[in-house]
């Protein structure tokens, strides 16, 4: 099947006038101004979700399914009810049934409606069965332990690759699913596109490969748990208080569970504790709010960290499958990828993050006539996937990048001329672009920016990459250095839509309202710095809310890297909606045509007679005197284009041939996002993602039992890395100038953690001759694959 | 049960249950800077300094505080007079989400209060036990180090020697 | 559930309650353990007050109260010195900083958390532990483990480690293998050696396997009168043969052959 049409492109598209081409001159963008909330989150002084106190909180509890896959026959709660402080619990049968898909998406969703609030079927170990609320947390916890459940236990299937053949238990054959590309076959999603002719393309090519690449579950352990209160307001309406990274699709879903219209709903996001993904589903927030709407009591959710792991979102894994033709001079001709993820036992995400492992890997290599990919999700009884920081292109760029470096060694050429040789450059597209969206057809692009050439550079000299590659050294610890580039994009064009609103208060102040999240992201900061500059006022005086569905215009949320680029957008045209409304006041009170005045450091400025007036005084006169009127501006943004920022990652490793322990040594990133509105959180953002890349390269995976049950689901046992695994680091943003982004901008949220995997199974390649294909590179793993290596070939 | 502690130099007593854990108590009072990651003790979001050290305070029983002296983040400094740590983490991008920052400011400044010239190593092992998934805690040990050196000098400044 | 908190002053009045039949009280010493899981627990023994935090050189004896911290056994100057800094060492390995400011040596110990490369070192070093009951007594440390703690504890309570003097000239070293430093190791070792010359004299050798320390010594007497490669052969040889199981770090065959890596290591 070959992807949904997007919607045409308009005509003209909108651009900004291209009137410069780097980042010199500007006043505050580019520049490290304070992070807006930085000293209250240093102090501890910053409002988190929980850090409110409600009077009468009922605490919410939930029992979940013991069976990876089960019906539940009878459900008993009478005892549980007579507990004393139980107030209300909900399942399947006193819940509205309404099927929806979890993902925070735009609407319609590209993920099947296949989840309820409660369901008579219960399809992984920690499904939910039912919820309980209480006076106290104990209290709820006890009464869950009280329900009686009786299962009738169905079989099970866990492996993705079983789950599609014929014949396995169908986990999803309730008959008012909706979306699902073939449930019969638990194929939650399936996508297909063929530019020119694979087939033809792998038989003319001199040399073909092909591989199999795997990628396992990862939790996106933000140090914050799901955390949501609600209640109800004096008039009534449902506030929902949440850690969630899309504010606005929380509000539109639950109003489609609860069935009550979007305008009785106010949803809140404070701050928050990261997301990085997890928190762009929304599946606490209807629970807790329909406890509040059955007892008018506020109640809160608040996970434990047992709960983030095996019952809220994951990390998608990846079967992928890759297939690559190039001719003798090292000319990629043509590629194909087949990526099977497994969705566990919701689809989730299911249809974009498999296009992306595609869309997002495949334009890299723009040189290729022929392209192929099918990307397909299965249903598993296993935890379920979701939205993960790098969605789908950490899975794409695993693959491609490891079976570059395979290229490499069979033509003998260096890792980093292949891949010279073979990027897409300055002005250049891929068929790719407009073949393959995010779950639909996308929209074609030609690259405006685009310094992958210099950041391979930069980073093979910061990595001495000439010696390190040869340099092996002496005993047992082999070390070796290893590659990956990279790209992205910048929200997902023609659907991603963010608005502002800018308005100009007395003190010549300005509110910004942003429905724009942000999750630890600095987009606060960011969106104030793309103000101030429009506005020509330090980003004092910009005075950001964010994400409250009351106050702020819409905005999709903090995804898809698109905050600083589409939001960024949004808030640039506001400002400069609003500084052409200063300029006409400021053009009757100086009696001078509007073209002649500039504005600086807070003032209109008249070029020819250097008279100056401040926007406190054009304020004072909009809002108290002459032809009153509120300055202000609500504009929207939607891109047409994704600008994919770019990366090259180097890794320098020491691999223990003895007992396979790989120990990272040096990491290198060399980074284009445009211009950095704020180099140190770009950099930020570029350090952390690429820490949690590494951390699910060498040690982060879910263990599960014979019955489906995740076995290490705490910090104690899913190792996350800390300060004293902490390599050597270096993070070099090499700036471009992004025309259709807000000052030259595009992202740098998601990037870099793509690059890990690969670059440290290159670096592992060139330390031992050992070719991992899978993560974690665990000790044991990578010791069982150098001992396979060595084995004597006649077996 | 009673507890008597003092919290960032005040002397309060609660009513506690023997099974109360101290941040239970710490944050039922108000000091919601102290943060909830994990409730294991591996993540150290919920860290206080309790007599000079840091410690998690999600497995430590309240009770086990009695006549004990307690530094919260809220102790350590304001928005308006912020300690240095709290300073140069904002400044030198040593915050993202935040929400691992308490933790991080309370390690580090008891850290510095018993070892004024720590290395990078020896930073490094102190705050081995504050998870952190935002930053990667590359900006994070920068800005302890510059923390140190603003340290030493305002030290220095106090006994005019700087 | 827990419903009671006492914090006796006096070592009698704590072995009175944790010996008292009816409650079912427990000692509490960091918490670090106990705090994450105190189901079945009535009363709560804080032993802080009882004096018992101390490091002592005492005759050339280390001598660790068992309420002190890991983190100060790691960064206290005697203990630095002793045993080329493998007791030091070994405590930095103790999860985080945060829990080694308050899990305590008799805690981690009489929790059973013999996983730690701790226990793997004191093992190699013949550690001692005092438990006083009814009568004071002292086993070794790996007795205290082959029997593990309820029944070594009998109702008592662990008051002291003791690490004896290595001989004049010992040789010590330790090493693990983690996937990160803050994880419990897959497997840990430690060697004491008595050289004389270039021959091996007599040998202490410990194996953490992931769940707890195990001496070698079938492997410590053929050692004696090697030289150290001849006696690294023999650990390449021998050590895999230790006890080990599976579980969510990494297979029981994996561990034994990388212990005797490390072992091998250790002697080379």
């Amino acid at each position: 099947m070959s992807p949904v049409k997007s919607p045409a492109r308009p005509k003209k598209p909108a651009r900004p006038v291209k009137s410069r081409n780097s980042a010199a001159g500007f006043k505050v963008v580019n520049h490290n101004v304070e992070k807006v909330d930085g000293i209250c989150l240093a102090t501890g002084v910053a409002q988190f979700v929980d850090d409110r106190k409600f009077p009468g909180l009922l605490f919410i509890k939930f029992l979940y399914s013991p069976h990876a896959h089960a019906r539940i026959t009878k459900i008993d709660t009478t005892h549980a009810e007579q507990l004393k402080g139980v107030r209300c619990i909900l399942h399947y049968g006193n819940v509205p049934r309404v099927l929806h898909t979890t993902a925070g998406q735009g609407y319609p969703e590209p993920s099947p409606y296949d989840a309820a609030m409660f369901d008579s079927k219960v399809r992984y170990v920690g499904d939910r069965v039912a919820a309980v609320a209480a006076e106290t947390s104990d209290i709820a916890e006890e009464a869950c332990r009280l329900i009686k459940v009786e299962y009738d236990v169905l079989p099970a299937v866990f492996d993705p690759e079983e789950a599609i053949k014929a014949g396995a238990p169908v986990i999803h054959d309730e008959p008012d699913l909706r979306g699902a590309h073939d449930a019969k076959r638990n194929m939650a999603a399936h996508v297909g596109i063929e530019v020119g002719s694979v087939e033809k393309g792998l038989a003319k090519a001199d040399h073909r490969f092909e591989d199999r690449y795997e990628l396992g579950y990862a939790q996106h352990c933000p140090i914050e748990p799901h955390v949501c209160i609600t209640y109800l307001d004096d008039r009534d309406r449902l506030v929902i208080r949440t850690s969630t990274q899309v504010p606005f699709h929380a509000r539109r879903i639950c109003a489609q569970v609860l069935q009550i219209p979007e305008g009785q709903i106010r949803v809140i996001k404070p701050r928050i504790g990261g997301g990085f993904g997890a928190k762009q589903e929304v599946f606490l927030e209807y629970v807790a709010g329909l406890v509040t709407l059955r007892t008018r009591r506020p109640a809160k959710i608040e996970q434990t960290r047992a709960e983030e792991f095996y019952a809220s979102r994951t990390r998608h894994p990846h079967i992928v499958n890759m297939r690559i033709g190039v001719k003798k001079n090292g000319m990629i001709e043509t590629l194909d990828m087949k990526a099977l993820s497994n969705t566990g036992a919701y689809g989730t995400h299911s249809l974009t993050v498999v296009c992306n492992c595609g869309s997002k890997a495949l334009p890299l290599y723009n040189k290729a006539k022929n392209v192929g990919f099918i990307g397909e999700a299965a249903y598993t009884n296993l935890p379920v996937g979701g939205a993960y920081r790098g969605y789908g292109g950490t899975q794409g760029f695993y693959a491609l990048e490891s079976m570059m470096d395979d290229i490499a060694e069979k033509l003998g050429m260096d890792p980093l001329a292949l891949r010279r040789k073979n990027h897409i450059r300055l002005g250049e597209s891929s068929p790719v672009f407009a073949a393959l969206g995010e779950g639909k057809e996308g929209y074609d692009q030609a690259m405006a920016s685009c310094k992958l050439s210099e950041c391979i550079d930069i980073g093979e000299k910061e990595i001495n990459w000439a010696v390190e590659r040869k340099n092996h050294g002496r005993g047992p610890v082999k070390t070796g250095v290893g590659c990956a580039i990279l790209m992205q994009g910048s929200g997902i064009p023609g659907i991603d839509m963010g608005g502002a609103t800018v308005k100009l208060n007395e003190d010549g102040s300005f509110n910004l309202l942003v429905g724009a999240t942000d999750l630890g992201t600095g987009s606060d900061t960011v969106l104030a710095q793309i103000a101030a500059e429009a506005l020509a006022v330090p980003v004092g005086k910009i005075l950001i809310y964010s994400s409250d569905t009351d106050f702020t215009p819409f905005d999709v949320g903090a995804y898809a890297s698109s905050t600083t680029y589409i939001s960024g957008g949004a808030v640039k045209k506001a400002a400069e909606n609003v500084r052409r409304q200063i300029l006409s006041v400021a053009a009757e009170i100086l009696s001078e045509k509007a073209d002649n005045l500039a504005c600086s450091d807070g003032h209109v400025v008249s070029k020819k007679t250097k008279k100056k007036i401040s926007y406190r005084n054009i304020s004072l006169r909009s809002l108290y005197s002459r032809n009153q009127f509120q300055i202000e501006a609500t504009e929207s943004h939607v891109s047409y284009v994704s600008p994919p920022p770019f990366a090259a990652h180097f890794a320098k490793v020491a691999v223990d041939t003895e007992t396979g322990l790989v120990k990272l040594l040096k990491y290198v990133m060399t980074v284009d996002c445009g211009v950095a509105i704020h180099p140190k959180l770009a950099e930020g953002q570029a350090e952390g993602a690429a820490m949690n890349g590494i951390s699910y390269a060498l040690t982060e995976e879910f263990i599960f039992n014979a019955r489906g049950a995740m076995v290490n689901a705490s910090f104690l046992d899913y190792k996350l890395f800390s300060t004293r695994d902490l390599p050597e680091m270096k993070t070099i943003l090499v700036p471009s100038y992004e025309p259709n982004g807000p000052f030259g901008a595009k992202s740098i949220a998601e990037i870099n953690i793509n690059g890990p995997a690969p670059a440290i199974g290159n670096a592992i390649k060139n330390a031992c001759g050992v070719r991992l294909r899978s993560i974690p590179y665990t000790p044991e793993k990578v010791l069982k694959a150098i001992r396979r290596q060595s084995a004597p070939a006649a077996a | 049960m009673k507890l008597n502690v003092a919290i960032n130099g005040e002397a309060k007593e609660f009513d506690i249950h023997p099974k109360d854990m101290l941040l239970d108590v710490l944050r039922d009072d108000g000091y919601t800077g102290v943060k909830r990651g994990c409730s294991t003790g591996d993540c150290g979001a919920c860290a206080i300094i309790l007599d000079g050290k840091a410690v998690n305070s999600c497995i430590l029983f309240a009770a086990q505080a009695e006549g004990g002296k307690i530094t919260t983040v809220e102790g350590i400094g304001n928005p308006k007079v912020p300690s240095p740590v709290q300073r140069e983490m904002t400044d030198a991008g040593g915050i993202q989400c935040g929400f691992c920052v308490p933790g991080i400011v309370v390690s580090a400044t008891a850290l510095i209060d018993e070892n004024p010239e720590p290395t990078e190593d020896e930073i490094r092992e102190a705050l081995d036990g504050n998870l952190c998934r935002c930053t990667g805690y590359v900006k994070q040990i920068e800005a302890i180090t510059l923390a140190v050196k603003e340290t030493r000098k305002t030290r220095g400044a106090r006994l005019g020697v700087a | 559930m827990v419903k009671t908190y006492h914090r006796p002053a006096k070592l009698e009045e704590a072995l009175r309650l944790v010996a008292d039949e009816n409650d079912k009280n427990v000692p509490l010493a960091g918490g670090t353990t106990l705090a994450l899981n105190v189901r079945g627990v009535d009363g709560l023994v804080d032993m802080s007050a009882l004096g018992l935090s101390y490091i002592r050189l005492d005759n050339r004896s280390l001598r660790l109260g068992a309420m002190t911290p890991i983190r100060e056994i790691q960064r206290s100057e005697p203990v630095r010195q002793a045993a080329q800094g493998i007791i030091s060492e070994s405590a930095k390995n103790y999860l985080t900083a945060l829990i080694r400011n308050r899990a305590t040596i008799g805690g981690i110990l009489a929790a059973g958390n013999f996983w730690a490369d701790l226990a793997t070192v004191l093992v190699a070093l013949d550690a001692s532990v005092t438990i006083r009951g009814a009568a004071e007594r002292t086993i070794s440390l790996e007795e205290f483990i082959k029997n593990g703690p309820r029944k070594s504890l009998g109702g008592g309570i662990l008051t002291e480690v003791v690490i004896p003097p290595a001989a004049a000239g010992a040789q010590c070293g330790y090493s693990r293998l983690a996937k990160v430093e803050t994880d419990i190791s897959i497997v840990s070792a430690a060697v004491c050696l008595v050289l004389s010359g270039k021959t091996i004299r007599s040998a202490r050798v410990a194996v953490g396997n992931g769940s707890r320390p195990i001496r070698l010594p079938d492997l410590e007497k053929s050692m004696a009168g090697q030289t150290l490669s001849a006696a690294a052969d023999l650990a390449a040889r021998k050590v895999p043969s230790i006890s080990a199981e599976s579980d969510i770090r990494a297979s029981a065959e994996y561990r034994k052959e990388v212990a005797a890596v490390l072992v091998k290591r250790l002697l080379i």
